[in-house]
């Protein structure tokens, strides 16, 4: 199912820094996991997913670094600030507090 | 295409180039093209890392992400239509990811963008300030000289008094071109001033030569009008008399300010004025009081025609310089000379006199608003409803007049340089007052004056508008608003004292006059000078500075009539100090550096110096 952009907006920051809580990550690899563990409802192309890393940098919730791998690639990791974790607790309480009025609106279905 | 040394030198790390280490690996291009992937996806990643125009550095960062997620997703079997597919929108990626590196810049970029922003906008405005300020052009709709000239016009020709001055001036040799003209060589050698090479007698003989001349002016002060036609068609053009000046392109109004240009005839009359004094102690030499009466009521009438005849302020100056002397010299005649002036005399000059009381007998500013508003619509655009803005022609125009006559071209070139006033000119359309701004505050000010000018200097009260003008004197961004205004108003504050002191004199004289008056009567001097009233005068005049009674001592039995002058402190009729030196008749008042002197101010009769 298409997620309209507005909502993809808000979601996609929080999958992503959710994502990097455990680990560090390289860019392809969050796509392949948002992807399988959102069931493609969360799956974004490069296009979304790397400006979005760069804004998460900019506004340093994430920060990188560049490996080279054995295959001789540059590959660049991103994982999560102490600032980025303060700010995912905040995305889940305010995830958590949306989908429970939401549930109540009825928005959610029986 | 392969690297030049130039290029490599431009994709290379600042810190590489230190370490003199050209290695060119800034360029992405490269990392694209080295990559191993198919010629599809190198053309998308370098349309997306093309389209960010980031930085080199940054562009660099992107293209090596971009490759090895492509490689990645080969690397899991996806096609490479299938991840350009999967990628998005090229355009919209670029648009993104330049957003987000933006915003990930240092601080400082940022605040320097947003001051460049600032600045680029400023500059802008600026421009457009400029060419506002270049292209606006000032709208002449009134001829203000005609205005004046109408009234003047209006006088019959057989009423006007300036034709009979003009031939009696030129019969004397009086000539604006001749500033070495033989009568100002007659008024040095009877100054005594050893300034002259004319001796006294060959000026006191010159002075009987031109007899007949003299009782023409006084014949033609007797006439209603001036009748002093300004302006181009005037009686400016007149090169017998005025010289150069006659032949020169007629000013407009707003350079009433540089009298001779348009006011030529007051400098003549400046000069008559002590020709006419001259005569008239001459007459009293002569035993002809007659003659004496008729000098010195020329005198007066001479500055009632001047003071109407254009109502222009420095025609006022001119006017009151006139009414001085002629009180001076009833002053100095009753002194030295009182057998020769009977009293029914001295009772006609007593009523020229006294025929004036108030600041506003003697000036009007009407011809001032004339001025001022011909000033603005010389300097300003015209939107129809009253308002508009300085403009570059008329700034040009107002430099070019009061840099005229100036010696040093230089400083006249660089005044009408149009490229300064590009400059700068925005800033003065901006800093300056708007036309409605100007002219509401100048008349708001005229009109305080006026009011003033109805009132005694001690009970006059400054006006709301005069104070804001002291403010604006002592801020430079007012200053420069309110320039114009400004200026004028330094002038105007001294039209008030100028008058009052003209005024005070003859009040003083007026009393001189009384007491001589009672003592042909009584044979003395009265005690106080109460016992002048009413039949030697209307009222006691009151001290113009404390508002008390003129003081009347006698000192060595002479009486004289003193103000306490503006130090405020009366000295019982001491005179400031001149080291020997004649007492000039504003001592009393202020020093050169405008404050008050320690001493009385005599009224009457002239003071010698104080022991």
């Amino acid at each position: 199912m298409k997620i309209e952009r507005e909502l993809m907006r808000g979601a996609g920051p929080a999958a992503v820094l959710r994502l990097l809580a455990p680990a560090e990550r390289y860019g392809y690899e969050l796509v392949q996991i948002l992807e399988k563990q959102s069931d493609g409802v969360l799956a974004m192309g490069q296009s979304t997913l790397y400006p979005l890393l760069y804004n998460l940098e900019a506004k340093g919730l994430i920060a990188s670094r560049v490996e080279t791998a054995d295959n001789g690639r540059d590959r660049k990791y991103y994982r999560l600030t102490g600032r980025g974790k303060r700010q995912l607790v905040r995305y889940r309480k305010q995830w958590e507090q949306l989908t429970i009025a939401m549930g109540k609106l009825g928005v959610l279905g029986a | 295409m392969p690297d030049n040394t130039l290029s490599k030198i431009r994709q290379t790390l600042q810190g590489d180039i230190v370490l003199t280490r050209n290695t060119g690996r800034l360029n992405w291009r490269r990392v694209i093209d080295k990559a191993s992937l198919d010629e599809l996806a190198k053309a998308v990643i370098k349309k997306v890392v093309r389209k960010t125009r980031l930085w080199r550095i940054e562009r660099y960062d992107v293209a090596r992400e971009l490759v090895v997620h492509f490689l990645d997703a080969r690397d899991a079997d996806v096609s490479t239509e299938r991840a350009i597919e999967r990628f998005g929108d090229v355009r919209q990626a670029a648009k993104l990811i330049r957003r987000a590196k933006v915003r990930n810049r240092s601080s400082l970029w940022h605040a320097m963008r947003f001051t460049g922003r600032i600045v680029a906008v400023l500059i802008v405005l600026y421009v457009i300030l400029a060419i506002r300020f270049v292209i606006g052009q000032p709208d002449v709709k009134v001829d203000y000289v005609a205005r004046i000239n109408a009234s003047i016009k209006a006088v019959p020709l057989d009423q006007r008094a300036w034709p009979l001055y003009r031939d009696a001036m030129v019969a004397m040799g009086f000539n604006e071109s001749e500033p070495d003209a033989l009568v100002y060589h007659v008024l040095k050698a009877l100054e005594g001033t050893g300034k002259s090479g004319m001796s006294r007698a060959g000026a006191t003989k010159w002075l009987r030569d031109n007899a007949p001349h003299l009782e023409q002016v006084r014949k033609a002060s007797q006439r209603p009008s001036l009748g002093f036609v300004l302006g181009d068609s005037g009686s400016m053009r007149d090169g017998q008399l005025f010289g150069s000046i006659a032949s020169s392109p007629a000013p407009p109004v707003m350079a009433g300010v540089i009298k001779s240009e348009l006011l030529p005839h007051l400098n003549h009359f400046s000069t008559l004025k002590w020709v006419i004094v001259e005569d008239a102690r001459l007459a009293l030499e002569d035993t002809d009081p007659d003659r004496f009466e008729r000098n010195v009521t020329s005198l007066f009438r001479m500055s009632e025609q001047l003071r109407h005849a254009d109502d222009f302020l420095i025609s006022g100056m001119v006017a009151c310089g006139l009414r001085s002397a002629a009180i001076a010299e009833v002053g100095n005649a009753l002194q030295a000379r009182p057998e020769k002036l009977s009293s029914a005399m001295l009772g006609r000059l007593e009523k020229q006199i006294s025929n004036a009381r108030l600041a506003s007998d003697l000036f009007t500013f009407q011809t001032e608003r004339f001025l001022f508003m011909d000033v603005i619509q010389r300097l300003y655009t015209d939107d129809g409803n009253g308002d508009g803005r300085l403009t570059a022609r008329g700034l040009e125009g107002l430099q070019t007049m009061f840099a005229r006559g100036s010696d040093n071209r230089d400083i006249r070139t660089s005044l009408l340089d149009s490229s300064i006033a590009f400059v700068g000119g925005p800033v003065v359309m901006v800093g300056g007052a708007s036309r409605r701004e100007m002219t509401d505050a100048f008349n708001a000010y005229i009109d305080a004056m006026e009011q003033r000018l109805k009132y005694p200097l001690r009970d006059a009260k400054r006006s709301a508008i005069e104070q804001k003008i002291d403010t604006w004197q002592k801020s430079p961004t007012m200053m420069i608003r309110y320039s114009i205004l400004v200026n004028l108003s330094v002038t105007m504050s001294n039209i008030q004292r100028s008058a009052e002191r003209v005024l005070a004199k003859g009040e003083g004289v007026e009393v001189g006059i009384a007491l001589e008056l009672y003592k042909r009567d009584h044979g003395s001097y009265p005690a106080s000078a109460d016992l002048l009233v009413p039949k030697y005068l209307k009222e006691l005049p009151a001290d113009r500075v404390d508002g008390a009674a003129l003081r009347y001592p006698r000192i060595d039995g002479k009486p004289i009539v003193y103000s306490v002058g503006e130090d405020r402190d009366d000295d019982t009729g001491r005179a400031p100090p001149n080291n020997g030196n004649p007492i000039p008749w504003k001592a009393g008042l202020r020093d050169n550096k405008d404050k008050p002197v320690d001493g009385d101010w005599i009224l009457y009769p002239t003071p010698t110096d104080a022991p």
